[in-house]
C-alpha cells in the first residue's frame, strides 16, 4: 500500500495535470484542476508551491522561467521521465485506495 | 535540482528568496489580471487574489524550508549511504584509500619541495621586483659584471630604484676575540645592497654612501646568529669596535633574525658579516668581479628596465672602447630565478617522475572502482528500475568516491609529511632553500586538488558507465566485456608508465655506481681536509705566506697519527683557477695569445705524496724548489697528452700567465715531472689539463691575491680514519698563530660524498618512485586478473566440464596477463624513446640506449606482472566445475 494522505493526492493531481498539459505555471495548475474537476476540487493555493518545490527536488518535475501569453514572467513546470514513472505509480496507488475505500463503504 | 545548485542555494539564501517571491507574486498578479478581466474593480481584484492565496509570508517560508532542508538531508543521506556501502566492502575501501594516499603523499611531498624552492617567493618585501643583472652574449650568459659597469648603472639608471652589488669572491673573516678563533663567512656589498632587498638592520643603521667610499673607516653589519652566538645579544654592540682579521671594524648594525641571502653561496655557509665593497670610482678594471642586483621602480616592467640597462652598457662601451670592446644585451631575470636555477632540472625530473606515479595511481583507482561497479551492477540496476534518475545514481556514486578521495587525501597528507622529512634529510647541500620546505596553503590545496582529481575525475568514468546499466543488462556479459577492455587499457598504460620509471631509475643507479667506482686519481681514504682564510695584513707577502705554511705543515706532520700533510690552492671537487700558458718554442694556435688554458694549482712540496697522486715521469716538487732555485712546474697526464703529444714534456719550458699583465708576469719554468690525472671540479667530467707550481715560487702579487681572495686548503694523510683529528689540527694551527682558525674540517670521503649528493638524491628518489610504480602496477594486474577470473567462473566451469585441463586454464589466464604486459612493454618502449633526450642530461658513463638495463627492467616488470597474475590464474585452475555451474 502506498502513502495515501492528502499530500499524495495533491501530487497526483499536479502530475496528471502536467502530463496532460505539458508545461504549466502554478496558477495555471490551480485553474486547470478547478476547471477539469468542474469546480469540485479547489487547490489551496498556498500549499501548492511547497509541493511543487518538493516534487522538483525529487526529480519528478523540472522548472523553467518563461513568459506567459500576457507577457508576464512565470515559472513553468513540466514532467521528467522519473515524474512520468511516479505518476504511473501514483495512479495505481490511487486506484487501490479508491477500491479499498469503496469496499469498506459497501461492507459497512 | 542539481547537487551543486542546492549547495549553492544554502549559501545564497537571499537569491533563493527572491526567486520564490517572484514565483508567488506572478501567481497573484495573474489572478488579479483574471479578476479584472472578469469585471472586478482593481482594488477588489487584488483583495480577492490575496485572500484566495492565503498567507503569503508563511507560504514563502514553507517553500524556502523545502528547498533548504531537503538539500542538507539528501547530502547527509548520500554520505550515510556511502559510508554503509564502503563499510560493507572494507577490502575495496582500504585498497582504494591506500592507493590514493600513496599518490597524494608522494606527489604532495615533491610538490612541497618544488613549492618551497621554486614557487614560493623569496622572503624579502616585494621580492618580485628584485632582479639580477645578466649579461647575454652570443656565446652564453653570465651573472657577473665589472666594477665600472656597475658604477655606471648605479649612477645613471632611472628604472631601478636601488642597485646593489656584491663581490663574487666569498670572504671568510677570522674573529679571534671573545672565544675560540673562528672563521665567519662574509660578503662585501655595495652601499645599497640591503635597500635592494628591502631589509633594514634591527639594530643600528644601514650602510651609507660614505661607508662605501674607498678609504673610509672600516665598518661591519653583523648577522643575527653571529650577534647572538658570539656577542650574547649585546644591544650595546652598535658603535663598538670588533677585531676582524686582526683589524678594528666598527659595528654599525645587526640584521633582523631569519635574514638570509642565498646568492652565490651554498646554504652551508650563511653569511654573518657584511662589509662595504668600497669600490674605487675611477676603476677601469674590465674583470667581472661583481654580481649586481636591483630593485625595480614600482611602475617599471622588467623589460623596460632591461632595455634601459642595456642601452646604458652600450653607452659606457662607446665611452670606453679600450676597456669594453663590445657590450652585449643585459637581461634582468628575477633574483628568485637566479637562486633556484640550479635546482630546477632536478626538481622538474622528480616532479615528472612523481607525475607518472600519480597517473598510475589514477589508473589503479579507476580500475578498483570499475571492478566494484561491476560487482554492484545488480544493485544499481535495481535502483535504476525503481525509478532513480541517472543523475541521482551518479550523484550517489560520486558521493562515495568523494568520501574515498578525501580519506585517501587525508592519509596522503600524513604520508607527505613523513616523506618530506626524509626528503630534507636526503637533500644535497647544493639546493638552496631546500631545508625551508614546509606545508603551506599552496601545498595543501595541491594535495586536496590531487585527491579530488584522482577520486572524482577517475571515479566519474565508472560512475557514468554503470549508471546507464539497465536492470536487464546489468548482469549481461556485454558490459563486463567492455569493462574488461577499459581496465585492460588502464593496465597497459600503468605497465608502460612503470616501465619508463623503472628504466630511468635503472639508468640513474648505473650512473651513480659508475661515479662511485670512479677512480678520482688519488687515494681519498684516510685523508682529512680543512681550509684557512688568511689575513692579507699578516700573510699577504710571499715570504710570510711561505713561512706560515711551512711552520704549520711541520706542526701538523708531527701530530700523532699523521703521515704527511700538504697545502694547496684548491682540492679536488672544488672550483679551480684557470691560467693561460705558453710553451717555449711551441706553436701558438691561430687567434690565440697563448698555447692554451689549464687549471693552475699551487701546492706545497708534499702534495702529491700526501694525495697519493702517482708521479709518472720525472720528479715531483721537492723542498729544494725554493724561491732561489730555478722555476719548476709539474703537469698532469691530461696536459701532457693534449699539449705534448708524442714527446716527453719533461725538460720543456713553459711561461704561465705571460699576457695577463705585469702583476702576474712569471719567469719561464721547466717541466720537471708528469703526474697522474686527479679529478677536479665536477666528478663526472674527465680530469682537465692541470699544472702545479710550488708556493715557494709564486710571484709576490699572486701571493697576495691568493691570500686575499681564496682560502688555503690543507690535506692531511692519516694512519687511520681517526675521528677527532679536527681538534688537534685546530690546536696545531693556533700554536703557529693564536688568532688563526681553521674551517670546513671534513674528510676527503665526505667531500666526495657531497659532490655525489645530487646524483645520490636523484637516484634514491627515482628508485623509490619506480618501486611504488612497480608495486602499484602489480596490484593493478592482480586486481584485474582476479576480477576477470571471478567474472568468468561460469565460463571456466563450462570449459572444464567440456574437458579443458587445469594446465590449459592456467595458461589461458596467464596469457591474458602476458597480453596486457606485452602491450604495456611496447608502449613503455615508445615512451622511453620519447624521453631519452631529457634523461640523457642526468646520466653519467651510460647512455639511454643501454641494452642491458633495458632488458633488465623489461624482464623485471614482466616477471613481477606474471607473479601478480599467477595467484588468480591458480585460482582459476582450481575452480570446481560442478560448483561453478551450480553457482549460476
Amino acid at each position: 500500500m502506498a502513502k495515501n494522505d492528502l499530500q499524495g493526492a495533491l501530487e497526483l493531481l499536479v502530475l496528471k495535470t502536467l502530463s496532460q498539459i505539458g508545461s504549466l505555471h502554478g496558477y495555471g495548475i490551480v485553474l486547470h484542476i478547478q476547471r477539469a474537476s468542474d469546480d469540485l476540487l479547489r487547490v489551496e493555493e498556498g500549499s501548492l508551491y511547497p509541493a511543487l518545490h518538493r516534487m522538483e527536488q525529487n526529480g519528478w518535475i523540472r522548472s523553467e522561467w518563461a513568459l506567459t501569453e500576457t507577457n508576464r514572467k512565470a515559472k513553468y513546470y513540466e514532467l521528467t521521465a522519473a515524474g512520468r514513472r511516479q505518476l504511473h505509480e501514483a495512479e495505481k496507488n490511487f486506484e487501490h485506495l479508491v477500491k479499498g475505500v469503496r469496499a469498506i463503504l459497501r461492507y459497512a | 535540482m542539481s547537487l551543486f545548485r542546492r549547495i549553492s542555494n544554502l549559501f545564497s539564501r537571499s537569491r533563493v528568496d527572491r526567486k520564490i517571491d517572484a514565483e508567488l507574486r506572478s501567481h497573484i498578479e495573474m489572478r488579479v489580471a483574471d479578476n479584472v478581466a472578469a469585471g472586478m474593480a482593481p482594488r477588489e481584484a487584488r483583495r480577492d487574489a490575496m485572500l484566495r492565496f492565503g498567507n503569503l509570508t508563511k507560504t514563502r517560508e514553507r517553500v524556502n524550508g523545502v528547498d533548504a532542508v531537503l538539500a542538507v538531508e539528501s547530502i547527509a543521506m548520500d554520505a550515510r549511504y556511502a559510508f554503509r556501502q564502503l563499510a560493507r566492502s572494507p577490502g575495496f575501501a582500504v585498497a582504494t584509500i591506500l592507493t590514493i594516499s600513496l599518490g597524494v603523499g608522494a606527489s604532495t611531498a615533491i610538490f612541497g619541495v618544488v613549492n618551497s624552492v621554486l614557487v614560493r617567493p623569496l622572503s624579502y618585501p616585494h621580492a618580485e621586483r628584485i632582479v639580477q643583472m645578466e649579461k647575454v652574449t652570443t656565446t652564453g650568459s653570465s651573472y657577473t659584471a665589472s666594477i665600472p659597469l656597475f658604477l655606471y648603472w648605479r649612477d645613471h639608471s632611472r628604472t631601478l630604484q636601488h642597485l646593489g652589488a656584491y663581490s663574487v669572491l666569498p670572504v671568510g673573516f677570522n674573529i679571534a676575540e671573545r672565544g675560540m678563533p673562528e672563521r665567519i663567512p662574509g660578503l662585501r656589498v655595495s652601499a645599497d645592497f640591503f635597500r635592494v632587498l628591502g631589509v633594514a638592520p634591527q639594530l643600528g643603521r644601514n650602510f651609507t654612501t660614505e661607508d662605501d667610499q674607498p678609504g673610509s673607516r672600516r665598518v661591519a653589519i653583523l648577522g643575527e646568529s653571529l650577534w647572538h652566538r658570539r656577542y650574547n645579544d649585546d644591544r650595546e654592540i652598535v658603535g663598538k669596535s670588533i677585531r676582524i682579521d686582526g683589524e678594528p671594524y666598527t659595528v654599525i648594525g645587526v640584521l633582523p633574525q631569519g635574514f638570509q641571502f642565498l646568492g652565490v653561496m651554498p646554504t652551508s655557509s650563511a653569511v654573518e658579516i657584511w662589509t662595504p665593497l668600497q669600490l674605487p670610482t675611477t676603476s677601469r678594471d674590465p674583470r667581472s668581479v661583481l654580481e649586481c642586483i636591483g630593485r625595480l621602480n614600482a611602475v617599471v616592467t622588467r623589460e623596460q628596465a632591461a632595455s634601459e640597462v642595456t642601452s646604458l652598457s652600450r653607452r659606457l662601451a662607446a665611452d670606453l672602447p679600450t676597456v669594453f670592446p663590445s657590450a652585449g644585451e643585459i637581461a634582468l631575470p628575477a633574483l628568485q630565478q637566479r637562486i633556484t636555477e640550479d635546482a630546477r632540472p632536478i626538481l622538474m625530473l622528480l616532479f615528472g617522475a612523481v607525475g607518472f606515479v600519480l597517473l598510475i595511481v589514477c589508473a589503479n583507482v579507476a580500475n578498483l572502482l570499475l571492478a566494484r561497479m561491476g560487482d554492484r551492477a545488480g544493485e544499481i540496476g535495481v535502483r535504476n528500475a525503481l525509478g532513480a534518475s541517472r543523475l541521482r545514481i551518479i550523484r550517489q556514486l560520486l558521493t562515495e568516491n568523494l568520501l574515498l578521495a578525501l580519506s585517501g587525501g587525508a592519509l596522503g597528507m600524513v604520508v607527505a609529511w613523513l616523506a618530506n622529512k626524509s626528503l630534507i634529510a636526503a637533500a644535497p647541500v647544493t639546493i638552496s632553500r631546500f631545508g625551508a620546505t614546509s606545508l603551506d596553503w599552496r601545498v595543501l590545496s595541491f594535495a586536496v586538488g590531487v585527491s579530488l582529481l584522482t577520486g572524482i575525475l577517475f571515479g566519474l568514468l565508472p560512475a557514468v558507465r554503470s549508471s546507464s546499466m539497465g536492470g536487464r543488462d546489468a548482469r549481461r556479459s556485454t558490459s563486463t566485456r567492455s569493462h574488461r577492455r577499459v581496465s585492460g587499457a588502464l593496465i597497459v598504460a600503468e605497465t608502460a608508465l612503470s616501465l619508463m620509471l623503472l628504466f630511468a631509475a635503472g639508468l640513474l643507479v648505473a650512473s651513480f655506481l659508475k661515479l662511485q667506482q670512479l677512480n678520482p686519481g688519488f687515494n681519498y681514504n684516510q685523508l682529512a681536509t680543512f681550509e684557512t682564510t688568511l689575513s692579507v695584513a699578516k700573510y699577504g707577502s710571499q715570504a710570510s705566506l711561505e713561512r706560515f705554511l711551512e711552520e704549520a705543515l711541520q706542526r701538523i706532520q708531527r701530530l700523532p697519527g699523521v703521515e704527511s700533510a700538504a697545502s694547496v690552492s684548491s682540492l679536488p671537487t672544488e672550483p679551480t683557477l684557470d691560467f693561460p700558458f705558453t710553451i717555449e718554442g711551441g706553436a701558438i694556435p691561430p687567434h690565440g695569445e697563448s698555447s692554451g688554458d689549464s687549471h693552475y694549482l699551487i701546492v706545497s712540496s708534499d702534495y702529491f705524496q700526501t694525495m697519493e697522486i702517482p708521479v709518472l715521469k720525472g720528479r715531483q716538487i721537492e723542498q729544494s724548489d725554493s724561491g732561489h732555485s730555478p722555476g719548476v712546474v709539474v703537469i698532469n697526464q691530461a696536459m701532457a697528452r693534449q699539449y705534448f703529444p708524442n714527446e716527453n714534456p719533461v725538460g720543456k719550458r713553459i711561461v704561465i700567465a705571460q699576457n695577463l699583465g705585469p702583476d702576474f708576469a712569471d719567469e719561464p719554468r721547466e717541466i720537471v715531472g708528469v703526474v697522474g690525472d686527479a679529478k677536479a671540479d665536477e666528478l663526472n667530467d674527465s680530469a682537465p689539463p692541470s699544472m702545479y707550481t710550488p708556493f715557494s715560487q709564486i710571484s709576490p702579487h699572486l701571493a697576495s691575491l691568493l691570500v686575499g681572495t681564496i682560502p688555503i686548503r690543507w690535506a692531511v694523510r692519516t694512519k687511520s680514519d681517526s675521528e677527532n683529528l679536527a681538534k688537534q689540527l685546530a690546536d696545531a694551527m693556533l700554536q703557529v698563530d693564536p688568532e688563526q682558525p681553521i674551517a670546513e674540517s671534513r674528510t676527503m670521503r665526505e667531500l666526495l660524498s657531497d659532490a655525489l649528493g645530487r646524483w645520490r638524491f636523484n637516484m634514491l628518489l627515482l628508485v623509490a618512485f619506480a618501486g611504488i610504480a612497480l608495486f602499484l602496477a602489480a596490484v593493478g594486474i592482480y586486481g584485474v586478473i582476479s576480477y576477470t577470473v571471478a567474472q568468468r567462473t561460469h565460463e571456466i566451469g563450462v570449459r572444464m566440464a567440456l574437458g579443458a585441463g587445469r594446465a590449459s586454464i592456467l595458461r589461458m589466464v596467464l596469457k591474458e596477463g602476458g597480453f596486457l604486459l606485452g602491450g604495456g612493454t611496447i608502449f613503455g618502449l615508445c615512451g622511453i624513446t620519447l624521453m631519452s633526450r631529457i634523461l640523457n642530461e642526468f646520466l653519467y658513463g651510460i647512455t639511454v640506449g643501454n641494452p642491458l638495463i633495458l632488458a633488465g627492467v623489461v624482464s623485471l616488470i614482466c616477471s613481477v606482472g606474471l607473479i601478480a597474475a599467477w595467484r588468480p590464474a591458480c585460482r582459476a585452475a582450481s575452480i570446481d566445475p560442478v560448483q561453478a555451474l551450480r553457482g549460476e
